[in-house]
């Protein structure tokens, strides 16, 4: 077991932990491990396009211990769990997202918590909820949208601080099924970086099929 | 001087973006506005002054979880509208249907060790049960046999083949009194779409889009389709032919047109129950009677 990033931990088998916020609680019956006194959670990869990111060694992901993330696309908050361990008690995620039912599972996660604030919105709507957030050090997005880089941007443009990292993943297929994927990604890169700063970009086939991900840094 | 407000409350901030005055858990912008000269309002307009207010509510992180959770609760229950109980009494009907179908074929292969000629003559499943609970030896005088190529079995091995017949007949009737229900929501929620596309056909459109807001929002083509994403995903992909109907496949005036006729039957019923949805979610009258007529009427030539 050794530490890849801040509070990310890799097995010699290659799975991937993070330390369990909420000791003895697991939230998608993920296994849970001993390690160095701390209690870790496993991460799949599967379910996530973070931990995929990680997995295809992505050489930077910007976030870490204490920091303040705007997550977009929360769903029943998977991802968001192993968010809220990285960034610990004194970290804050506000855990967005537009469908009522899914977020319903998260709101019963995110109160065993203490660190992650469930939004209600719409991400391509930034005027509807800026009342209740903070600036962020840290953008996640993960939605399967059409305009998904320009919801993306938009949200950097209001919420992230001056060199705040951004993630973004993109589903080519919800962009366009009948294009490759490597010309949408290729578009998606254009348009990013129009207002960032690419730091790193990886490709997560085959672990999320037609998917990529771009590490970006606010100028 | 800026004045902020939030989920939080309402903050007074200085030139330099400090916080001068703020009252939590109120909106005190009118108060504000009145004591202060001066004092421009921040908004989404002015992204600059909108992200230095921003850095501020860092501070507020323990409110702001509390505010954000205290909202989110409220949001998820005015969330739930009517319409997703008929999805769930639809869901619940297709799903009866399938335990319904699974115990059914499982009887059937268990009591044809005893008694086989009557799963080969009764091919209907609601009557098939009836005939589990009946004597072997008058079934058989009724389907004319002497011999039957099942083992007479005493009583005890009859009747956990009676009992589970007895639990799928109860369960028939659970479906009926839901497709009851489902008419009487129906009624009350989308009138319209429930007299031109029927009660179980209607429903399940609004399954698949997954509330009559959201049906009333596609296109009429779209509403065409639904059900058969499958075969225009296929179609996109590999240029496939192209579906011309979903779930509309099952709707009687489909049924009833020209093979050949049929995409456009299809189509021009999706047109009005597109239509019908409209009118239901903006709470419009009834219509559904006179749009069902037309589109009889243009189907009838
Ligand atoms: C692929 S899932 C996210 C999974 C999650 N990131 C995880 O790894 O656990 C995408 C989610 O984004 C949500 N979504 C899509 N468009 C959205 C929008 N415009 N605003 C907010 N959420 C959106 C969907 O409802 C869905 O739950």
């Amino acid at each position: 077991m050794r530490k890849i990033f801040p509070n990310i931990y890799i097995d010699n088998r290659g799975k991937l932990y993070t330390p369990n916020l909420v000791p003895g609680v697991t939230v998608y019956e993920e296994r849970l491990k001993k390690f160095d006194g701390i209690e870790l959670r496993q991460w799949d990869e599967r379910r996530s396009k973070l931990a995929a990111a990680i997995m295809k060694r992505v050489s930077q992901i910007g976030l870490r211990d204490n920091d303040y993330v705007l997550y977009l696309g929360a769903s029943t908050g998977t991802t968001v769990s192993h968010v809220s361990d990285i960034v610990g008690p004194d970290g804050l995620v506000f855990a967005l997202e537009f469908a009522p039912r899914v977020l319903r599972d998260l709101v019963f996660m995110a109160e065993k918590r203490k660190n992650i604030a469930p939004i209600l919105a719409d991400a391509n709507q930034p005027n509807t909820f800026y009342n209740k957030l903070c600036l962020v050090d840290f953008v996640f997005q993960d939605i399967a949208q059409r305009n998904q880089s320009e919801i993306f941007l938009k949200n950097c443009a209001m919420f992230l601080k001056e060199d705040g990292f951004g993630m973004l993943s993109v589903k080519s297929r919800s962009i366009d099924i009948s294009k490759k994927p490597s010309q949408i990604y290729s578009e998606v890169r254009q348009e990013l970086e129009k207002e960032m700063l690419i730091v790193d970009y990886k490709m997560l086939d085959p672990i999320q099929k037609d998917h990529c991900i771009f590490v970006c840094k606010k100028r | 001087m800026h004045l902020y407000s939030n989920a939080l409350g309402t903050f007074v901030l200085n030139q330099n973006f400090q916080i001068r005055e703020k009252e939590l858990g109120k909106d005190s912008k009118d108060k504000f506005l009145k004591k202060f000269k001066n004092i421009k309002v921040i908004d989404e307009n002015d992204i600059d002054s909108l992200r230095k207010a921003l850095v501020l509510m860092r501070e507020y992180k323990s409110d702001l979880i509390k505010k954000n959770t205290e909202i989110v609760k409220e949001d998820i229950k005015n969330s739930v509208k009517d319409d997703l109980f008929i999805v769930q009494t639809i869901n619940t009907i297709d799903d009866l249907n399938k335990v319904i179908n699974m115990l059914t074929k499982r009887l059937r292969e268990w009591y044809s060790y005893y008694f086989p000629e009557a799963s080969e003559f009764i091919p209907d499943n609601e009557l098939f049960l009836k005939y589990v609970h009946m004597k072997k030896k008058d079934a058989m005088k009724e389907f004319g046999i002497k011999k039957s190529m099942g083992p007479d079995k005493e009583q005890s091995f009859v009747e956990p083949m009676q009992s589970l017949a007895k639990e799928i007949k109860s369960l028939y009737k659970q479906r009926e009194e839901k497709e009851i229900y489902l008419g009487t929501l129906m009624d009350r929620i989308c009138p319209n779409v429930k007299a031109i596309a029927g009660t179980l056909i209607g429903a399940k459109l609004l399954s698949i889009a997954g509330s009559l807001r959201k049906l009333m929002l596609f296109p009429a083509s779209t509403v065409q389709l639904l059900g058969a994403e499958e075969a225009l995903f296929k179609h996109i992909k590999t240029g496939a032919r192209c579906p011309k109907y979903g779930v509309l496949f099952a709707h009687q005036l489909v049924q009833k047109a020209d093979k050949d006729r049929r995409g456009r039957a299809a189509r021009v019923i999706a047109d009005k129950i597109s239509l019908a949805s409209k009118v239901d979610f903006f709470k419009g009258e009834f219509i559904g009677d006179k749009l069902l007529k037309e589109v009889e009427k243009k189907l009838a030539n």
